[in-house]
């Protein structure tokens, strides 16, 4: 890292210190930053500020470009050990969620009936008073639904639920719980896992789309460069194996085709052969385990399950069992099955069967973070919200308080969760826009944006890096941090908390605690010293402590076909959703240099289509472009067609992310919601949606429509002549 | 000595028939007066729209920022080769049978070069900073680059606007001194003022001469330059199918090819309007027609022979346009360009009975400048959507805006030549008395 | 200007290693934010004239179920013989000492000969003035000069980045060091697949990798000598 970028933002820790503190509190909507003069604001001078990536779970640490008042650029904070100075194409446009023009501005009461999506301004002290009175006209307990959040806030938010008798739930569509499940059953620990792919010789993935979004796509990307290229004499070989390519599986040596669910299976059948190769050599009870599960189902079986023949098998095997240090990660389409965690077991068991063997384990187990060790916050997968409606008696329905998630839209309607907001006795919102789930809300009292607020966020990483977040720009609108927002309601209901004034104090009280067991001065100032220079680095992180405990493959259960919904000679082809690179499950919608970011893969702009491949096509008579209707057992949708050589003959995709009803400008109205079509199957062992699970037909309508392409572009009707390329 | 006498009394007729266009004017003059300058109107709105918006008006798109502007600009200049070549390579050749041709084809050269100016300014991006494009010192001593072939272009056409310009006005002197004392009202004072005093005497007549016999052969040596030189523009350039060294020799010939079908149009309706068959006879549109003919052989020639290089080097991305041409996306327009220019002309003009047949000798040239137009687009837009990064091929087809632009500025032309018959005698009259005096002395 | 930077003159190049590439495309944001690229919307995208400075080419290669994709970030060459400069009547585009391919905006007229003599198709226009919907435009950079109808625009090796970079060094009275300088996409690019640097300085990683027999240059028969050099994807 270049020293001239350290002085910077050496200054920028003083600034932190010196100005922003205030400055967070300052009155909002001073965006001349000359007319308040401020020593830290020099016109033509940038201050570099360290803070964390908000985007998504993964916790990058960053660096925001402020000038003059206004942040500028957001680099990658080069001394964080998760994203070491890179950044994804989402970090990098986060800074269209902190000026994105569609920002919820002050509280907003609704007007009308639920859902009409008419709100009225209100006050701070309005809303936070019919907040308070909201929760004390509480008849059954409330509940908070959240994306899953760490340190302080989650502390915060979970025992402010406890102190009202609710529940504090995580949300997110891309919670990989069904790996943490299968991480438990197959390393035998309970730590989180984490794949060293930076030095493995062999990288075996079914269908993780680690360069994209799973669990640290630009940690994972800069372990795919060390794999590659990073090492002067290895050069990791890296085979993919789905039913539809991904970006993540277009970089790999070798990309096999799948029938969906049936990876576990492919998987029985490497470790099947490894471990007949080794009869003579691998022995105890330890290998009876293995063998028991992987002998549970014939390679005849396996072969006719996949597709693939006997040889790629065998290979496969051989390559696994060859190399020095080899890996094997499941997820993306292996895991959105109804056996989504066994698969994930089978795959994963791979790594502990090789490390049994005596290979170098890159699979460890690593400390998990919890922010109430007193207590486990439950996860609001679909099967939790079938229980919930089920139970809950219609008459008085809970208070339902929503942060940082968007169920309406990212869960399918077949699943209860608009019931579970119908029943509810009061919505409220804290999302910072308007989108499907806040348009529900009866009040809205938004949050900051992140680059506007004060918070730490912990990794689970070797490092178990504790990222700080700090307001790098004055808050743009009046808006309150969500942590303030609780503070104040617990003193209105009388709740403890006392004792911390803002989110912010309290912030510095468990920093204090955590500080202090690390090495510092004895002066009586330790802790702003030790604060300041936190803040700068952007957090705390310790050597990285390499390999957990040693892997016990101990499944609790044998394996599980996967099962589909919808009759295979009404519906085909098997849908696969798969969530968009860019825009994500649709968070990423409202960002219009992501809408224009053309998709890696088809080079598709602000807008949905169907991904079917080319044979199939012509057995159905459609070509690139043509307007089909997809149809589920549960509903039909439209868009237009692109033919995909990477994707199996008998499954059907599109990308998740668009046909926002909501969310601002860029989103509302574009494309159409896949998740719409999906059965309410479910993964057997976690109960999370299993959204490969669910069988598609598709028809002609004839009709032909504007799909906008980086690679050719598309031409007006008027245009006679067509561009094809031979 | 009868036959001198009857010459002498056709004097007198000469003036009257060919002075009878500035005299008189029908309401139906004025009434294609008025539609003309109407849709020219229409043409510049559009402009005046494109500018104030943005030139994005246009379809252009990476990989073609070039379109239907460029290819109207290569048209015009190439359609004033009409003049330059029929009265210049004629007054060389010392061919009598140009003396009633010359000064209609000299002012479609002289109009021709006006629209084809404009296309420059309807092209450019920002044509607000149109001046940068102009050598003007300035204390930033920033000059335009001398080595871009557009500045060659620019410097070109200036140097034959210029040039044809004065080779019009040369032989209108005398006749000028003729308006001066024939027709009275408002023009008088101008045909004073541009007659320059002349009084033909012996004196006078030899200096016109003389001038005449010089700028001739400079100007067309400046004809050739001028479309080689627009014809550089692509063949300097790198991209595929552009960049050949066939360029400016094809342009030079396709130039010729259009402007003499356009003499043949122009030849045609003013015979008609007005009744000039004495002067223009069907001979005329036979010798016309015999020009044709070997046009047509040698652009053929030249096409064929970059098509061959082409195909049979096999270079692909040379052949990804070529195949695009042939057989691809833009067959249609290519073969109907080459029917235009190729077929038709040949099928007809190599019979003799048709070529002493006015109307059809006519219509073929409508053809071939259709065609013409047609290839002018082809030779742009063809090459550029088939870049070497297949990745970025693309296509494109004009706006509304652009075919606006066109159809005004093609209205323009007419208008103006309209208006110029009312002011110069369409055909010289000195000219047409001093053949009716070198027929009857050497007795034709 | 009697400092070190001026004994000794630059070559700023760079190296993509299309092993490393992902076709993860956050080199493709950090350009836009970095350089103040207009947002076209679907409607000028839809005429293919959303603007790129840095764009993922992407390849497909054989047929199911043997398909193989190909990623290649394209950004302007940076061509030492740039076919966009002589043709350019009015020196907007134009080669600087360090060996950038410059584009003077304000003196653009836009007559796009430059755009069709690329061979890469790097350079973009301008066909209408830009907007950002406010308060986005809060987040321009100020270091870098918003673009009007009417004008080419293109890669600029973050210019500004370069400036920024010899100024400090200046500022210390030292070199510019291999690092100091690092344009937006490189800055970002999670796999390190673009490294950037001064050729004349031979130990500078660009320098060392440009050096590697995996290297190539793009369209290399055209003989622009491009600045960029790719390093082949094994497989
Ligand atoms: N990045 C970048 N930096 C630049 C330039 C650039 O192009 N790019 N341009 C440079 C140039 S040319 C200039 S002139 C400078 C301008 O830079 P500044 O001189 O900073 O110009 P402003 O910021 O417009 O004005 C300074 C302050 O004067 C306040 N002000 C306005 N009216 C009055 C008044 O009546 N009385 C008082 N007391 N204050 C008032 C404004 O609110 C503002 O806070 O910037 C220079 N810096
Ligand atoms: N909205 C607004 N208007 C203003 C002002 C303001 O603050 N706001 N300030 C006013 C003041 S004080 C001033 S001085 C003027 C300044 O107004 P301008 O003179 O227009 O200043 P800029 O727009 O900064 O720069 C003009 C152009 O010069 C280009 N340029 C940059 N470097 C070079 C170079 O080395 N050579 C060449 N040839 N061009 C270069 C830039 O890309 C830009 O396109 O604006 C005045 N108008
Ligand atoms: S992976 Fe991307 S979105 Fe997630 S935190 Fe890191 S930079 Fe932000
Ligand atoms: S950021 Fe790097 S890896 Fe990602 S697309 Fe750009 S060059 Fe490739
Ligand atoms: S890549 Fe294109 S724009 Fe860049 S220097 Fe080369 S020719 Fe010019
Ligand atoms: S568009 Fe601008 S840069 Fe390109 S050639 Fe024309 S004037 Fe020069
Ligand atoms: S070098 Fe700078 S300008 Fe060029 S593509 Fe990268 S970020 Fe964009």
């Amino acid at each position: 890292m270049d020293l001239g970028r350290r002085t910077l933002f050496k200054l920028a820790g003083v600034a932190t210190a010196g100005s922003l503190i205030p400055g967070c509190q300052k009155e909002v909507n001073r965006l001349v930053p000359y007319l308040l003069p401020d020593e830290q604001i020099v016109p033509g001078v940038a201050n570099w500020y360290a803070s964390l990536c908000g985007e998504c779970a993964a916790g990058c640490g960053i660096l925001v470009r402020v000038m003059e008042g206004r942040a500028k650029k957001i680099e990658g904070n080069p001394d964080h050990p998760v994203n070491q100075g890179k950044l994804c194409a989402k970090g990098q446009a986060s800074l269209q969620s902190l000026y994105n023009p569609d920002r919820l501005r002050h509280p907003f009461q609704r007007e009308g009936p639920r859902g009409a999506g008419r709100f009225v301004p209100l006050t701070w002290e309005e809303g936070l008073q019919r907040l308070a009175q909201v929760l004390l006209d509480r008849r059954v307990p409330p509940m908070m639904v959240t994306r899953p959040v760490s340190g302080t806030l989650a502390r915060l938010l979970s025992e402010f639920m406890d102190s009202i008798g609710g529940t504090l739930y995580f949300y997110a569509p891309d919670a990989e719980l069904p790996l943490h499940a299968a991480w438990r059953e197959s390393m035998g620990c309970d730590g989180a896992p984490f794949y060293d792919l930076a030095h493995t010789d062999y990288l075996l993935s079914f269908g993780a789309p680690f360069l994209e979004h799973w669990l640290s796509p630009v940690a994972m990307g800069i372990a795919f460069g060390q794999m590659r290229q990073g090492r002067a004499t290895v050069r990791g070989r890296y085979v993919h194996i789905e039913p539809r390519m991904s970006v993540t599986g277009a970089n790999a040596d070798q990309w096999l085709p799948i029938r969906p669910g049936s990876e576990g299976m492919l998987a029985l059948g490497i470790g099947q052969l490894i471990l007949d190769a080794h009869r003579s050599t691998l022995h105890g009870q330890e290998f009876e385990r293995f063998r028991r599960f992987y002998g549970s189902v014939r390679l005849e079986d396996i072969e006719r399950a996949t597709g693939l023949s006997r040889d790629v098998i065998v290979r496969l095997a051989q390559d696994f069992d060859a190399a020095r240090a080899p890996v094997a990660i499941g997820g993306g389409s292996a895991c959105s099955q109804t056996n989504g965690t066994l698969s994930l077991i089978a795959i994963n068991g791979l790594n502990a069967l090789a490390s049994s063997m005596g290979r170098e384990s890159l699979a460890h187990g690593v400390r998990r973070h919890d922010p109430r060790p007193d207590r486990l916050i439950p996860w609001l997968t679909e099967r939790t919200v079938f229980e919930l409606v089920e139970k809950q008696d219609t008459g008085a329905g809970s208070v339902l308080l929503l942060y940082g998630c968007n169920p309406l839209f990212t869960m399918p309607p077949s699943v209860p969760i608009k019931t579970l907001f119908e029943q509810a006795s009061s919505v409220v919102s804290f999302s910072s826009f308007l989108d499907e789930s806040s348009e529900y809300a009866d009040l809205l009292l938004p949050d900051r944006d992140p680059l506007e607020s004060w918070g730490d966020h912990v990794v689970e990483n070797p490092a178990q890096t504790m990222g700080l977040s700090q307001p790098v720009v004055p808050p743009l609108y009046e808006t309150q941090q969500i942590g303030d927002t609780i503070l104040e309601l617990s003193r209105r209901l009388n709740l403890g908390h006392g004792q911390a004034q803002t989110f912010y104090d309290l912030l510095r009280e468990r920093w204090k605690t955590v500080l202090a067991d690390q090495p510092h001065a004895k002066a009586d100032d330790w802790f702003e010293q030790v604060w300041i220079a936190r803040l700068q680095e952007g957090g705390l992180w310790r050597e990285r402590s390499r390999a957990g405990p040693p892997a016990i493959f101990a499944p609790s259960r044998g394996f599980e076909q996967a099962c589909f919904v919808g009759e295979e000679h009404d519906y085909p082809f098997i849908f696969h959703p798969y969530p968009s690179m860019l825009l994500g499950h649709g968070e990423g919608a409202n960002r219009p240099w992501l809408q224009e970011l053309p998709d890696a893969l088809t080079t598709v702009v602000w807008g949905s289509w169907v991904e079917v491949n080319p044979r199939t096509a012509k057995d159905l008579g459609i070509t690139h472009g043509d307007v089909v209707r997809v149809i589920s057992p549960f509903a039909t949708l439209t868009a237009s067609t692109i033919l995909f050589p990477g994707i199996h003959p008998d499954v059907v995709a599109m990308p998740l992310g668009q046909g926002h009803a909501s969310y601002g400008r860029y989103a509302k109205n574009r494309g159409v919601n896949p998740a719409e079509l999906l059965a309410p199957a479910l993964d057997s062992m976690t109960g999370t949606l299993a959204a490969g699970a669910t069988r598609v037909r598709i028809e002609r309508t004839g009709e032909k429509r504007r799909l906008v392409t980086l690679e050719r572009p598309t031409m007006e009707p008027s245009d006679l002549i067509a561009i094809d390329r031979r | 000595m009868a036959d001198d006498r009857t010459a002498w009394k056709e004097m007198s007729s000469i003036n009257r028939d060919l002075l009878a266009p500035l005299q008189s004017a029908t309401p139906a003059y004025f009434l294609l007066l008025i539609v003309l300058g109407a849709i020219v109107a229409l043409g510049a709105g559009a402009w005046y729209y494109q500018v104030d918006t943005g030139i994005g008006q246009t379809n252009l798109h990476p990989p073609i920022f070039w379109g239907v502007y460029i290819a109207s600009f290569i048209f015009w200049v190439g359609a004033s080769h009409s003049g330059t070549f029929i009265s210049g390579v004629l007054r060389l050749s010392k061919a009598e049978w140009r003396r009633p041709v010359t000064r209609i084809a000299e002012l479609m050269t002289f109009i021709s070069l006006m629209i084809a100016t404009l296309f420059v300014f309807f092209h450019l991006g920002r044509v607000w900073r149109w001046y940068y494009l102009m050598p003007y010192p300035n204390q930033r001593e920033l000059w335009p680059n001398f080595r871009s072939p557009l500045m060659w272009d620019a410097i070109a056409v200036f140097t034959y606007a210029t040039s044809s310009t004065i080779y019009l006005y040369l032989p209108l002197i005398p006749d000028f001194a003729l308006l001066r004392e024939r027709i009275g009202g408002w023009r008088k004072p101008l045909y004073r003022v541009l007659s320059l005093g002349w009084t033909g005497t012996q004196n006078q007549w030899q200096v016109l001469e003389t001038a005449l016999r010089i700028i001739t052969p400079l100007i067309v040596m400046v004809m050739v330059s001028v479309h080689s030189i627009v014809g550089w523009d692509f063949g300097v350039s790198l991209v595929p199918a552009w960049h050949s060294t066939i360029f400016a020799p094809y342009f030079v010939v396709g130039a010729v090819h259009s402007g003499v079908g356009l003499v043949a149009i122009g030849l045609y309706v003013l015979r008609k309007i007005y009744r000039l068959e004495r002067y223009i006879e069907s001979e005329h549109f036979d010798k016309i027609g015999k020009l044709l003919v070997v046009t047509t052989l040698v652009l053929a020639y030249l096409y064929f022979a970059e098509l061959l290089t082409i195909w049979y080097a096999k270079s692909p991305d040379h052949m990804w346009v070529v195949d695009a041409l042939l057989i691809g996306p833009f067959a249609v327009p290519f073969w109907f360009m080459a029917i235009c220019i190729y077929f038709i002309p040949l099928a007809t003009l190599t019979n003799p009975a048709f070529r002493r047949w006015p109307l059809g000798v006519m219509l073929v040239g409508v053809f071939i400048n259709i065609g013409m137009y047609i290839e002018r687009v082809l030779i742009l837009v063809p090459p550029l959507s088939y870049p070497r990064l297949p990745f970025n091929w693309g296509s494109y087809f004009p706006s509304w805006v652009e075919m606006t632009i066109i159809v005004g500025s093609l209205a323009l032309a007419v208008l103006l030549y309209a208006l110029a018959v009312k002011f110069v005698p369409v055909i010289s009259i000195w000219e047409e008395k001093e053949g009716l005096v070198h027929g009857t002395r050497h007795g034709t | 200007m009697t400092d070190v930077n001026q004994k000794k003159s630059h070559k700023w190049e760079m190296v993509i290693d299309l092993d490393r590439c992902t076709g993860c495309e956050a080199c493709v944001v950090a350009c836009h934010a970095e350089n103040n690229i207009r947002i076209s919307g679907e409607d000028e995208a839809a005429q293919g004239r959303a603007i790129n400075w840095i764009r993922i080419e992407r390849y497909w290669e054989g047929e199911y179920p043997n398909v193989q994709t190909r990623f290649m970030p394209v950004l302007c060459q940076h061509c030492d013989d740039a076919p966009c400069e002589p043709v350019c009547p009015v020196y907007a585009s134009y080669h600087t000492p360090e060996g950038l391919n410059a584009q003077v905006y304000n003196r653009c007229v836009g007559v796009r000969y430059c755009g069709n003599n690329c061979p890469y198709t790097a350079r973009q226009f301008n066909w209408f003035d830009p907007h950002w919907d406010s308060p986005l435009e809060e987040q321009l950079n100020p270091d870098v000069t918003v673009r009007q109808n009417g004008i080419m625009e293109k890669c600029t090796f973050c210019v500004q980045r370069i400036r920024v970079g010899k100024e400090q060094a200046e500022k210390e009275g030292r070199p510019v060091r291999d690092g100091d300088i690092i344009p937006a996409c490189v800055q970002t690019c999670p796999t390190s697949a673009l490294v950037f640097g001064d050729r004349h300085d031979p130990e500078s990683r660009v320098s060392q990798l440009a050096r590697q027999d995996r290297a190539f240059h793009l369209l290399e028969s055209q003989g622009t000598h491009p600045a960029i050099t790719y390093l082949k994807r094994i497989t």
